[in-house]
């Protein structure tokens, strides 16, 4: 694993007009994760365990300070990106070229799942957001009507290749990625465009 | 039979004369505000050295010659700084990045990238292997750990004359169509003809 190569880390409270509790987790200036839970979270917090703002706000420091030392998401599945034309080799060359996460109810090997398409920056995989689609090779690919296959790693289907076929499902706004995705997935999103979501289909 | 460049080329927002004219309107303000030239006198042909319809008819062309792809690389690239310049009227220094991204890790990583790749074109003979912020070494390891599917930049560094690959063109109209469309919406401008592309969702997610 290697580790981010940000520093320092810090976690700072933002202001929520709706009475929530927002934290993020910024590097070198740059928000790596933020953390959230709305004022009806707290006050259900509140009245049936007894949780206080600041319990609660102890938890989230919690949880973003286990985030900054996994630049991984839990479950993300490494593999390869193949454009139009691109022979896909008896064994894999090279590192892996990306990385996506399926849902917590459903896996890669299913014969048709859609996923959130992950990106490293600084060696941090981040959601990839609808805004980011264009500077990207498969994406600005597929904006553009080609045809893109995956194909993950052995170690995540124990077999290669395992190719599945590329196309945009319809994008997740971030307030929904906790429940699809999972808590992490959720904090590594972009506040301000949706994420983007894959559906990949076995060939 | 088109080939590849002009395919791609064709559908960034580079090839609509429109938005070109739009954007370098709207360049031309805000280069011309910082010499102090307003209304008329702020002309794109006055104070855009290089403005982006004059640079586009230019790249279409060039692009499709392999042996050009460094002199189609080296335009994108100060397309690039001029569009994220513009209104600060500075040098793309690393803090021009940290504005541009608002603290977005994924607005740094094309701010970033833009940046460096300018850095390698403008010093094409620096070979230090110790400074974060020129050469073609430094923009090699950006891309390599922010980039992975660009899998050229695995050689740069031991063949840096590699930055003339038409990969590293077609990263750099990449990066300018990004940038743009981000301007574009950014200024707020209108034109005919192009739009963003946003590909087509399917409904059975």
């Amino acid at each position: 694993m290697v580790a981010p190569k940000l520093q320092p880390f810090e976690i700072r409270e933002l202001a929520d007009p709706d009475g929530g509790l927002i934290l993020e987790l910024r590097a070198s200036g740059l928000r790596l994760a933020t953390a959230r839970a709305s004022a009806d979270r707290l006050h259900e917090l509140a009245t049936t365990q007894g949780l206080s703002r600041d319990d609660v706000r102890r938890q989230l420091e919690s949880s973003l300070s286990d985030l900054r030392l996994v630049p991984e998401l839990k479950g993300q599945v490494f593999g390869y990106w193949f454009g139009p034309g691109e022979e896909i080799p008896g064994a894999p060359v090279g590192w892996p070229t990306g990385a996506i996460l399926p849902p917590l109810r459903g896996a890669i090997t299913d014969l048709e799942v859609v996923c959130l398409d992950l990106v490293p920056v600084h060696n941090y995989w981040l959601v990839l957001s609808e805004l980011g689609r264009y500077t990207y090779r498969h994406t600005a690919g597929l904006l553009n009507g080609e045809e893109w296959r995956f194909a993950p790693v052995k170690e995540a289907v124990g077999m290669w290749p395992m190719v599945l076929s590329v196309g945009f499902a319809d994008s997740i706004a971030t307030a929904e990625i906790e429940a699809r995705y999972g808590f992490e997935a959720s904090t590594r999103t972009r506040l301000d465009a949706p994420a983007v979501q894959l559906r990949l289909r076995r060939l | 039979m088109t080939d590849a460049w002009t395919t791609k080329f064709d559908r960034t927002w580079l090839a609509s004369h429109e938005a070109c004219v739009e954007l370098d309107r709207h360049l031309a303000k805000l280069v011309g505000g910082h010499w102090n030239m307003r209304g008329s006198a702020a002309l794109p042909s006055v104070v855009l050295p290089m403005p982006c319809e004059a640079t586009a008819a230019a790249l279409r062309p060039l692009g499709i010659s392999p042996s050009s792809s460094i002199h189609g690389t080296i335009l994108l690239a100060l397309l690039g700084e001029l569009l994220l310049c513009a209104e600060t009227g500075e040098i793309l220094r690393k803090d021009t990045v940290d504005r541009f991204a608002g603290g977005e890790l994924e607005r740094a990583a094309v701010g970033d990238a833009m940046r460096l790749l300018r850095n390698a074109v403008c010093h094409p003979a620096s070979a230090s292997d110790h400074d974060d912020e020129t050469g073609i070494a430094s923009f090699a390891d950006f891309i390599l750990d922010n980039f992975k599917e660009e899998t050229w930049a695995r050689n740069l560094k031991s063949r840096p004359g590699e930055l003339g690959r038409r990969e590293v063109m077609f990263f750099a109209l990449r990066l300018v169509e990004s940038v743009g469309w981000d301007r574009v919406e950014r200024w707020k401008l209108k034109f005919k003809g192009a739009k963003r592309p946003h590909g087509a969702g399917d409904r059975s997610a």
